[in-house]
């Protein structure tokens, strides 16, 4: 028997490729040089803009003087990378198998605080997809200025790409990701390493700080901060801190190690923070002797700028510029990606537990959450059409949530130290406290220093509002979840052991003679019932007069058919009375409803939902069962058997 | 509970309308005490209506219903009886019997009441 699929499915078939199989679910173990490809991207390419957000939150106030704090401030962050580097250690050796934030607080801490790691985590893969994408929207821009104007159409075709090619099940194949990774950090390597020899020879020039379109520059004054206030300081401070996320992404992903897989994972860690640290502080130096200052647009960006100014206007300086741009960009769009595989995994963990809906657990076409995956679009194609893609306007709400996880994670791992109390465990503990007061005071100077910008509508407030009201509506999710389960489980046992009842009532609803209702009726007589009636509700007198003789005429008069009143005319409290009066306590009635199935949607909307608000009604009484019987309109009825 | 809450509640019983026309229906007695092997004379609405071949004879079988109860009222020999609709209102009177098992009327004599403004 040929059993058609729907069209919407044969076009997903071709849009995503042939449905995976379950056995196919492997994970693929990577080397240390794949995996750092794989990992890097979202910690990497944060060099793009944290040395720019940094910049553009300093000289406004103190004008070149910002050039100044450039470098103490990149210094302070690296230092908070190294401590949460060797926090995440910790992490990894104690939690081989998965040790995200969700998964360390909810052991050490217990569900509820999980749910604020985890939905702050989630928010924050939101933020990275957006930030990523619009950042790398702006390096393209940069090197082709004449796309500036498109830059939310660009920004958005990017996470369409990124999610589809998700959807398809982009294999975390370390190919894919190795390309553009170590691409960028050859030419950010290039630019860094031209750029320093270019400085000891003495040829590169400062640069103006107020070309038209820049950052407008402020006053500096004297003393230790330069003239600007320790809150200034403290959000360029904040702002940069964008510079340092995506470190747990490691310690998500250690299984994927090849054995030993927390030992490989640890190496590749330090080696990510490293090269991140490098970047950054390489960067940031260039900049404070170049004096390059941002664009209050966005574009071009600091780093481009930065890029034409070492390498120059000869031939082969912009072919390495246009390499770097090329790199900025793509390591930002992988960034991006990263989300897209952490994202459905966190919601599958906390739907696993109860605390989302059940669907983000299951995996679609390809193996992938595919329900995840499109949440996070959504949500990213959101924020950055609202934010028009600018990185600035998306900074104040990045971090915050990164930061709050890490504190949750460390603390848990602290208390993990201490209940365990494994080898070498105070060290453990010295480590992870550290980073969790670190990261808590990170946390709370970008909540208050990026609450609200001026002149922004969006800022850190926006997470510290939703954050609360997510995980309250998680644990209301979740109270209910638990309540249907608890409800259902209750004496199951017993339940499955009781007896049938003695009889059992068939009513067949009947509108019209026709062959739906006499497909119903052939079917009820196969269920061979100790009572079998046809019930019209009689709306309308005279048609239920005349579908009675219909009835007799057609010999059909061997079932009764029984019209019922129906003054009000609402049928399906007239066919709820008719039931419960069949109800007696060792009676089981099915009800069967004719139910006409349409082909096209619009043919569906020419009728009304007759049929299925009757089987609501119906079916809240005990022992009372609705039973559709489909008849396809437009179907081939040939193989059917007349009645 | 005041009026507000009441009719707030998500699921609840409408109060059941009093339909008390048959009260006025003189030397009428509501169904509910009609009983097995007396004569009675009740009042009601038809509230089903089914036709149904009884020991090879048509039989039509009605409900009747009043605020009290229901009864069968059954037409031996008959398919169709002029003017017994659903929701016709009428007054009948006969020996309560049975029918399938069920108390019931048989052939009783009726009158049909015009519906109340």
């Amino acid at each position: 028997m040929e059993l058609p699929e729907r069209r919407a499915y044969r076009i997903k078939n071709t849009l995503l490729g042939k449905p995976l199989h379950t056995d196919q679910l492997v994970h693929e173990r990577l080397g240390k040089p794949t995996a750092l490809a794989v990992f890097a991207s979202d910690n990497l390419s944060s060099v793009a803009y944290g040395t720019e957000e940094i910049i553009t939150h300093l000289v406004p106030f103190i004008g070149v003087a910002a050039f100044s704090l450039v470098m103490p401030i990149t210094v302070v962050l690296l230092v908070v990378l190294a401590f949460l580097i060797l926090s995440y250690r910790q992490t990894i050796k104690a939690y081989p198998s998965a040790g995200g934030a969700y998964i360390v607080t909810r052991d050490n801490f217990g569900l509820l605080p999980a749910q604020v790691a985890g939905v702050a985590l989630l928010t924050d893969y939101v933020l990275t997809v957006s930030v990523s994408v619009a950042a790398g929207t702006a390096a393209l821009t940069s090197a082709a200025p004449a796309l500036t104007a498109y830059a939310v159409p660009i920004a958005v075709a990017f996470i369409v790409v990124i999610a589809f090619g998700n959807l398809r099940g982009v294999k975390e194949s370390g190919r894919i990701f190795a390309i553009p990774t170590y691409f960028f950090i050859f030419t950010m390597a290039a630019l860094l390493v031209t750029g320093f020899a270019r400085m000891l020879f003495g040829h590169l020039p400062v640069q103006v700080i107020n070309k038209p379109g820049m950052v407008v520059a402020g006053h500096g004054g004297n003393g230790f901060l330069m003239g600007a206030t320790l809150f200034v300081v403290l959000r360029a401070f904040a702002s940069g801190g964008a510079a340092v996320t995506g470190v747990e992404a490691i310690s998500n992903g250690v299984p994927a190690f090849r054995r030993p897989e927390w030992k490989n994972a640890r190496t590749t860690l330090v080696i990510m923070g490293s090269t991140l640290g490098a970047m950054f502080f390489g960067l940031s130096w260039l900049d404070a002797h170049l004096h390059v200052n941002a664009y209050a647009k966005g574009t071009p960006t600091v780093i481009s700028q930065i890029g034409k100014v070492v390498f120059g206007t000869g031939p082969v300086g912009h072919v390495l510029y246009f390499a770097l741009q090329a790199g900025t960009m793509l390591i930002l769009v992988l960034a991006a990606n990263t989300s897209f595989a952490d994202f459905p995994r966190l919601a599958s963990f906390h739907a696993g537990d109860n605390f989302m809906p059940k669907q983000l657990t299951k995996r679609g076409h390809r193996l992938v959450f595919s329900n995840g995956i499109i949440a996070l679009a959504v949500g990213a194609t959101v924020l950055v059409v609202l934010t028009q893609a600018k990185v600035d306007r998306l900074i104040p709400l990045y971090a915050i949530g990164v930061f709050t996880s890490f504190t949750l994670s460390q603390a848990g791992m602290a208390r993990h130290h201490i209940k365990e109390k494994e080898e070498g465990w105070r060290r453990g503990l010295f480590i992870n406290a550290t980073g969790a007061v670190l990261s808590l005071v990170v946390d709370i100077i970008i909540a208050i220093t990026k609450f609200k910008p001026k002149g922004a509508i969006l800022g850190a407030w926006v997470i510290i509002v939703l954050v609360p009201v997510m995980v309250y509506a998680l644990t209301r999710l979740n109270k209910q979840y638990e309540a249907e389960a608890s409800e259902l489980e209750e004496d199951a046992k017993a339940a499955a052991e009781a007896p049938i009842l003695r009889r059992h009532v068939v009513l067949v609803l009947v509108d019209r003679l026709d062959r739906s209702t006499a497909r119903a009726m052939q079917y009820a007589r196969a269920l061979a019932p100790d009572e079998l009636r046809a019930v019209h509700v009689a709306y309308d007198l005279d048609r239920a007069e005349q579908l009675a003789e219909e009835w007799r005429r057609l010999g059909l008069s061997r079932f009764p058919l029984e019209l019922v009143d129906c003054p009000d005319r609402r049928v399906s409290r007239s066919v709820l009375e008719v039931v419960a009066e069949a109800l007696d306590g060792e009676t089981e009635v099915t009800v069967l409803v004719p139910r006409r199935e349409y082909r096209r949607f619009w043919h569906r909307l020419l009728h009304d939902r007759t049929a299925d608000s009757i089987a609501r009604a119906v079916s809240q009484l005990p022992h009372a069962n609705v039973t559709f019987v489909p008849y396809h309109l437009g179907a081939d009825h040939h193989a059917e058997v007349p009645v | 509970m005041t009026p507000l809450t009441r009719l707030l509640k998500r699921r609840d019983a409408l109060e059941p309308e009093v339909d008390d026309w048959t009260e006025m229906c003189r030397g009428t007695t509501p169904i509910e005490s009609a009983h097995w092997r007396t004569r009675a004379r009740v009042a009601g609405r038809v509230r089903s209506l089914r036709v149904q071949p009884w020991a090879g004879v048509p039989t039509l079988e009605g409900t009747l219903v009043d605020d009290s109860g229901g009864i069968n009222v059954v037409f031996l020999g008959r398919r169709h009886v002029p003017g017994i609709r659903p929701g016709t209102r009428m007054v009948v009177e006969g020996m309560v019997g049975d029918h399938a098992g069920r108390m019931a009327i048989l052939n009783p004599d009726y009158r049909l009441l015009a519906v109340p403004e």
